[in-house]
């Protein structure tokens, strides 16, 4: 089925041997996947039937120049036969548990980078499934199999040229940089085109003479270090060489917050959409941590106007996991934000939220309120978000969920 | 002006004050000791925005009239440092002037930059309440049965401190951080009125190191604000922190249903190998009752976990699993200085807490709350 030409690079076992895989144009594949006349036809989806704003498109779609992140009427122009295709976050969610189930079969060295990403750490399995290229091979035919979608697969001796390869041929494609190859390979790629050079991290590069990887090799390590600090500046070092030693993360860490936002019609003025959007995120926030047992005192609220994000940092009393409390503190923003100004987004989040497994020794037994909040939860969660909410978000217009490049099908990031 | 004193009579009143020097005080002057020369008394203070320390040192010699009072400031942790290094039996001879200072010892020559000693704010007492003289010993006690379980930077400002309440002839010391909570009382000679302060923590934990196991008397002087207590030439003043505390006797539980007493050290040794998998003790530790029989248990996040069996005088015929959080529980076992502990467990470990104390000291006594196993 595969033809390529890797068969130099299956002599030996690696000494490490990472794979990326990547599913294609994910969201839209499940779509043309699941309503096979939509195949071939350029398709883009946005969240609702209302989004404006494209989340991600089908390669046909691509073709014409549409990108993710642009916006609907610019797409049109480009494409008019554009279908759009409301989000169905629960049906990618059910998809890509699946993925990563089956890639669990291959290798319990897996750290699912995002909703459609992993990367497999096959060193140990060689001996047992066969070169990585093999492997790589393997569970791309065991994707198809198990949800009928292609992938592309990049395989090296680390995270980073793993990625890196992966894009260079999609979709549908294999890449194979053996890690003895990687720093000659690498050599000519500029430093931005790796994943997790940003833009800042590459201003400062260029500035010290680094715009493609080999240049990197002629600076002293020391300059990143003093810079970044002792372990990102080792890596990023060593990453343009080829030699990313960071591990893969198979655990998911303990929450550092838990938060929601959302981007309004923009230059929205209405105090009480505003106060109904922000009502929602202290819904959102607040249900997600009941669902994780978890209770959070500090809270970060914030409002993106034209200019620049108004924020605020505040909390409540005592460790809470409630709408209401965490509406308040939201309130408190609101009247920082000058008359007439237009607000383009809101953010609701959580800071460093605990254990709610120890109770508060002076908080009372737990209150009507409490009670309510967990039997709305679990109606919510038969039979769909927001099926019972506050009085006041009965009637707002649809704001579907979004699936966030950081779901995880387990833990606090199951968002959907 | 000169003046010349002792290393060694400056060395233990250095090292108490320089233990509430910031190292990075938002107000430099926080950073200096304030030192005052009247007569053949040199006194320093140090402080900071919650608390205030003086000592009194007597002087080798002085050229100063006795009528007169000569102020200045100088760097806390550098003239510390300075001192602590001079060789014991060393007479330290100050010349100091407006700008600087110049220490000399021997052939050691040492030249200070001053602030000036009028930016220095020095607070005194307040109108006193009341007072009471008691031995250090039995503070000391008091304190080191109870601070452990203050808060540290809670919302709830009141936790962050220490409970002292005058109850008849008792003097209660209450500490908690919300999850746990320690109760420690000692008898007093006479009945005081009903009255409650709250010490800031640094404060509590500061008299905690100052105080010794004599049982020489300190005096305590109450106000609405503040509270002084006098240590022989120390004297400590603190500011009070004006809330009201929660009420504790609510928490504190009573008749719980399930009571047993088990060997201190035992129990110790036993956590200590269960949780030898976790390296930072906040997890939860397991603790699963049944008849005459407790079994620890730890799950870690690598999904390693280990279980130690014990034989225990758990009269109940039932089986009863708690969890605990690991560092609290040691603290408590720490604290207990009886042989024997006996541990209260409550029916419902949703609502309702667990009490531990001593076989022979009630005392004392110290509220967990429970973890869901």
């Amino acid at each position: 089925m595969y033809n390529t030409p890797w068969g130099s690079y299956c002599e030996r076992i690696w000494p490490r041997a990472i794979i990326l895989i990547d599913m294609n144009a994910f969201f839209a594949s499940v779509e043309q996947l699941d309503n096979p006349q939509w195949r071939n036809h350029p398709v883009a989806i946005t969240n609702g039937a209302m989004g404006s704003c494209i989340i991600t498109c089908s390669y046909e779609a691509r073709a014409f120049g549409i990108k993710t992140g642009m916006r609907l009427p610019e797409a049109r122009r480009l494409c008019p036969e554009l279908l759009q295709i409301p989000s169905r976050p629960r049906r990618y969610a059910e998809i890509s548990t699946r993925i990563m189930q089956t890639l669990a079969t291959i290798t319990p060295d897996m750290e699912i980078f995002s909703v459609d990403e992993a990367f497999l750490d096959v060193t140990h399995c060689q001996t047992l499934h066969g070169t990585p290229p093999h492997i790589a091979q393997m569970a791309r035919q065991r994707i198809f199999a198990a949800v009928g979608l292609l992938c592309s697969a990049g395989v090296s001796g680390d995270k980073t040229t793993a990625k890196f390869a992966a894009k260079l041929k999609k979709p549908d494609g294999l890449t194979v940089i053996p890690p003895w190859e990687a720093r000659q390979r690498l050599a000519d790629v500029p430093v931005t085109e790796l994943c997790g050079i940003n833009r800042g991290i590459g201003q400062f590069l260029a500035v010290h003479g680094v715009e493609r990887c080999g240049d990197m090799q002629r600076l002293p390590i020391q300059i990143l270090c003093q810079r970044f600090g002792e372990r990102l500046g080792r890596r990023l070092w060593l990453m343009a060489q080829g030699a990313d030693p960071e591990p893969l993360e198979t655990q998911i860490k303990a929450p550092k917050s838990i938060g929601h936002g959302k981007v309004m019609p923009p230059d929205t003025r209405d105090l009480t959409t505003i106060k109904t959007y922000l009502r929602h995120m202290a819904h959102k926030v607040a249900a997600r941590l009941r669902q994780h047992q978890l209770l959070a005192s500090h809270f970060l609220i914030a409002l993106r106007t034209q200019e620049m994000w108004i924020s605020l940092k505040e909390h409540t009393i005592t460790p809470c996991d409630e709408e209401q409390p965490i509406y308040q503190l939201a309130l408190r923003l609101l009247l920082q934000l000058p008359p007439g100004k237009g607000v383009f987004q809101v953010q609701i989040t959580a800071l460093n939220p605990g254990c709610a497994a120890h109770r508060d020794l002076f908080s009372s037994p737990l209150p009507r309120r409490r009670h309510a909040a967990t039997m709305m939860d679990r109606v919510n969660q038969r039979y769909g978000q927001m099926t019972l909410a506050s009085a006041r978000l009965i009637h707002i217009s649809p704001m579907p969920d979004v699936i966030a490049p950081s779901w995880r099908p387990d833990g606090h990031r199951r968002t959907v | 002006m000169k003046f010349e004193v002792y290393r060694d009579s400056l060395i233990y009143p250095l090292s108490i004050l320089s233990s509430i020097i910031q190292t990075k005080p938002t107000i430099p002057i926080f950073s200096q000791f304030f030192l005052s020369l009247t007569d053949s008394t040199l006194t320093i203070i140090a402080s900071d925005s919650e608390i205030q320390i003086t000592a009194s040192v007597e002087i080798h010699s002085t050229d100063l009239d006795s009528s007169t009072t000569f102020n200045f400031t100088l760097p806390a942790k550098k003239f510390s440092e300075i001192c602590r290094n001079l060789l014991p039996g060393s007479l330290l001879k100050f010349d100091i002037n407006e700008l600087q200072a110049i220490l000399r010892s021997g052939r050691n020559r040492y030249q200070l930059m001053l602030l000036n000693p009028e930016s220095f704010t020095i607070y005194s007492m307040q109108a006193s309440l009341f007072s009471i003289s008691l031995p250090q010993n039995d503070i000391k006690w008091l304190l080191a049965k109870s601070s452990f379980c203050m808060a540290i930077k809670d919302i709830r400002l009141y936790l962050n401190g220490l409970l002292l309440e005058f109850r008849g002839n008792t003097l209660i010391a209450v500490a908690t951080d919300g999850h746990r909570l320690a109760f420690s009382s000692i008898n007093l000679a006479d009945d005081f009125s009903a009255n409650k302060i709250i010490l800031p923590r640094n404060t509590a934990l500061e008299l905690n190191r100052i105080l010794e196991n004599t049982t020489d008397l300190c005096n305590l002087n109450f106000s609405n604000s503040s509270f002084e207590i006098s240590i022989g030439s120390i004297s400590i003043l603190s500011n009070l922190i004006n809330e009201v505390y929660p009420d504790y006797d609510r928490v504190i539980p009573n008749d719980l249903p399930y009571i047993f007493t088990i060997d201190r050290e035992l129990l110790k040794s036993s956590i200590l190998r269960t949780a030898s998998l976790i390296p930072d003790k906040l997890s939860a530790i397991n603790f699963s009752f049944s008849f005459n029989h407790l079994s620890l248990s730890i799950a870690s996040i690598d999904h390693d976990n280990s279980v130690e069996d014990l034989d225990i005088d758990f009269s109940y015929d039932i089986t009863y699993a708690v969890g605990f959080n690991i560092s609290y529980f040691l603290d408590v076992i720490n604290a207990i200085d009886d042989k024997n502990i006996v541990i209260n467990l409550p029916h419902d470990i949703n609502t309702t807490s667990a009490l531990f104390h001593g076989l022979h000291d009630n005392s004392y006594r110290y509220v967990i709350m429970p973890i869901k196993p």
